[in-house]
């Protein structure tokens, strides 16, 4: 029996060990996965794509920002309605930001300081100081279920999508302030600026297409629409955004046509549609802009797709309803 | 005296600036909600008994909580709409004429818009009244077949949907299951009539087979025990499913777990077909069930439902058409940009040929939603949403 203990502790202590070694080589190159169903990030390696550790986060973690200068990872635990901190030297929470209800999509500024944060039970937008972890202030009337939040390049504006009332809303979160508001098509989920920041995309997933705002005059300049042979409109309902670094492509998650279009963001034409999973909705690329991962809400995995290929390489199951991807390098 | 004069005097000198700013302010649109003081739909249909004796909550299920709810939700619209939204409720005394009552009021109130909660009687007298005011109504709550069939009104719209998408819904799901042999109960309301008709139509639409259609009575008399006793109601038969079509709900709550052979129950009991239910976690549905409970105190209705997107089928018809020449809201519903959002999964609009709102319907328990129609499998060449209710191929209301 002693025996049997001995080797049980050693066991254990064993675990620890090789705990301590997989959290000192997360400083590599990793994928991380919010998986909302299950609680919990997945870290996946970039290079071998071998799962080399679980994160347990907060209670339905959705979108999630790495923050470079202090290795920690933030994550919008929406149903704890906190942004956890993680510690990624040692995959540990170690603090929270406040947040208001229900946190979804959130965005730092580019200095670091600040989180604005859609609060899509209570039509708000909460600032977040990130030193403290304290809201600095909470914007209301930002539209029925806010959801993208987009700081502008330059850090002075914050671009809101809000789902029930199918605008942008653009506010001044410094002041407070709500801006303009521009009419988008049906059910606005995420934005994206491009590269050079002259224009602001944004998915409408009911109206399936993508709406163009230029950031000057705050128009509408273009709508892209997505039509595939054997897709019916109904089922392109696009969701997520990988800009690709070059400037060049935008890559958007189509959701329950379970794929994702590859649009040149000059002409706005969309130049092919790659086969992912089943409700494809998060995206990210990494910075050589040769692989595109995307999450698969509805199928528990993940897919590796080859930018060159245009094709799925590899897919990775991870937790229960994967939402948001993120890559360190 | 002159005091008072004074006091006057100051109280109007205060009141032209407010009026100056108000009438900078964008014109008020009204929309008029209209039900009946006395509904027997909502004050026995459905209600347990035990919430019949205790709780207040439960018995309050009129539909304008749903409407309430939905002005709130389209306020932020406003500053797009350039116009205020504002519901004005008028409740019928039951021995008025409705459809008078309802005409003045529409006149006297400057009324723009309306919603109805009626039964489908009432609701064809008030519209044929109305027709001439051209004004254009939604119908929240009357399912009744023959309003989406051969007695359409081009100015009735309707969100609520008919008896027959609820019935094929169902229909599909057991096609689906293959279970395919069914034993049909019917209650002794003219209205179980009708919906078990419905339900009839869709198994041999979808290739069901009726193996039986037998009346029930609520009651314990021993000599009627055919027809109120479950073993010899559900006896000396074989199928895979019991239909029950149960308005009043006292009788059809019993049904699961004692039909005499094992078998599924569903229309009003086990498995019901439903336009909304609150344990829907998808599409942004649970935020839509939580402002309700917020604001009511209570689950949200599939009536609730109705009545909410009606609200929201307003402001997105005068959002986006409203700079088109001749706008109309019956033009702007069955344009085919018109895109309603229902935090129900697809996009949503209108069927030009009998105003029926397109949708999915949930077939879920008493907690939980176990399927969507139309399911995967249901393929319609325009819109899968038309494998469910009277496509234009089957209403008589198309032309």
């Amino acid at each position: 029996m002693r025996f049997i203990n001995f080797i049980y502790k050693n066991i254990i202590k064993l675990g620890f060990i090789s705990a301590l070694i997989i959290s000192f080589s997360t400083h590599a190159e990793t994928i991380l996965i919010s998986n909302e169903g299950s609680d919990n990030i997945t870290v996946i390696d970039l290079k071998t794509y071998e799962i080399i550790a679980t994160i347990d986060s907060g209670n339905r973690p959705r979108d999630m920002h790495y923050v470079a200068n202090s290795n920690s990872l933030l994550v919008a635990a929406s149903e704890d309605d906190t942004i956890n901190i993680i510690d990624m030297n040692t995959l540990k929470i170690i603090g929270n930001l406040e947040t208001g209800d229900d946190p979804e999509i959130f965005d730092i500024s580019p200095n670091g300081q600040t989180v604005v944060v859609s609060n899509e039970d209570d039509n708000e937008a909460t600032v977040i100081d990130v030193k403290t972890g304290k809201i600095i202030r909470v914007i209301e009337d930002v539209g029925i279920e806010p959801e993208g939040v987009n700081f502008s390049p330059d850090g002075k504006l914050v671009f809101i999508t809000s789902e029930g009332t199918n605008t942008v809303i653009i506010i001044d979160p410094i002041k407070g302030k709500i801006i303009e508001e521009i009419l988008v098509g049906n059910r606005p989920r995420r934005g994206a600026f491009t590269k050079n920041g002259e224009e602001y995309w944004v998915t409408n997933e009911l109206g399936g297409t993508v709406s163009v705002i230029n950031t000057n005059s705050f128009e509408v300049i273009h709508t892209i629409k997505f039509v595939k042979k054997g897709i019916r409109s109904t089922e392109i309902t696009p969701v997520d955004f990988a800009m690709s670094n070059d400037g060049n492509l935008a890559y958007i998650t189509l959701g329950r046509s379970k794929h994702v279009a590859v649009v040149q963001t000059d002409t706005y034409k969309v130049i092919d549609y790659i086969l992912a999973g089943s409700r494809v909705w998060g995206a990210a690329i990494t910075s050589d802009d040769k692989t595109l991962i995307v999450t698969n809400g509805n199928s528990d995995d993940i897919s590796i797709i080859d930018t060159k290929k245009r094709a799925s390489i590899k897919s990775i199951a991870v937790g229960r309803t994967p939402h948001t991807v993120r890559i360190i390098e | 005296m002159k005091l008072f004069f004074l006091r006057v005097t100051i109280f109007f000198i205060c009141l032209i600036p407010i009026n100056i700013l108000s009438a900078e302010e964008n014109p008020v649109f009204n929309i008029g909600y209209y039900d009946l003081e006395k509904d027997i739909r909502y004050d026995i249909w459905g209600v347990h008994p035990v919430d019949i004796r205790s709780n207040a909550n439960q018995l309050y299920k009129r539909p304008i909580a749903g409407a309430e709810l939905g002005l709130k939700d389209i306020k932020p619209f406003q500053r797009m709409s350039k116009v205020k939204f504002n519901l004005v409720k008028k409740r019928i005394k039951n021995n008025e004429d409705s459809a008078e009552v309802i005409y003045k009021h529409i006149l006297e109130n400057n009324i723009k818009f309306i919603l109805l909660d009626f039964p489908a009687s009432e609701l064809l007298k008030i519209t044929n009244k109305i027709i001439e005011l051209n004004i254009t109504s939604i119908n929240v709550s009357s399912k009744n077949n023959e309003l989406r069939s051969s007695k359409c009104n081009k100015n009735l719209f309707h969100t609520i949907p008919s008896e027959r998408m609820l019935s094929d819904s169902l229909a599909q799901y057991l096609s689906e299951k293959k279970w395919r042999k069914i034993l049909v109960l019917t209650g002794p309301l003219e209205i179980d009539k009708l919906k078990s008709n419905s339900f009839i139509e869709s198994a041999k639409q979808f290739g069901l087979k009726i193996i039986d259609n037998r009346n029930f009575v609520l009651g314990n008399d021993p000599r009627a025990r055919e027809q109120n006793d479950l073993d010899f109601l559900t006896g000396s038969a074989k199928y895979d499913a019991v239909y029950i079509a149960d308005t009043l709900k006292e009788f059809s709550y019993r049904v699961p777990f004692a039909t005499h052979n094992p078998a599924i129950v569903i229309g009003s009991s086990g498995l019901i077909p439903r336009a909304w239910h609150w344990s829907y976690l998808r599409h942004g549905a649970p935020q839509v069930h939580g402002r309700f409970e917020r604001m009511h105190k209570r689950r949200m209705t599939e009536e609730d439902w109705a009545a909410w997107v009606a609200m929201r089928a307003i402001a997105e018809a005068i959002v986006r058409f409203k700079d088109n020449e001749n706008f109309s809201f019956n033009d702007a519903f069955i344009n085919k940009e018109f895109k309603l959002d229902g935090s129900k999964g697809p996009v949503l609009n209108f069927r030009s040929w009998n105003r029926q709102l397109r949708q999915p319907i949930m077939l879920s328990t008493e907690n939980w939603v176990t399927s969507i129609a139309p399911l995967s499998s249901f393929v319609h060449r325009e819109n899968n949403l038309d494998t469910i209710g009277m496509d234009n191929k089957t209403s008589k209301c198309a032309n």
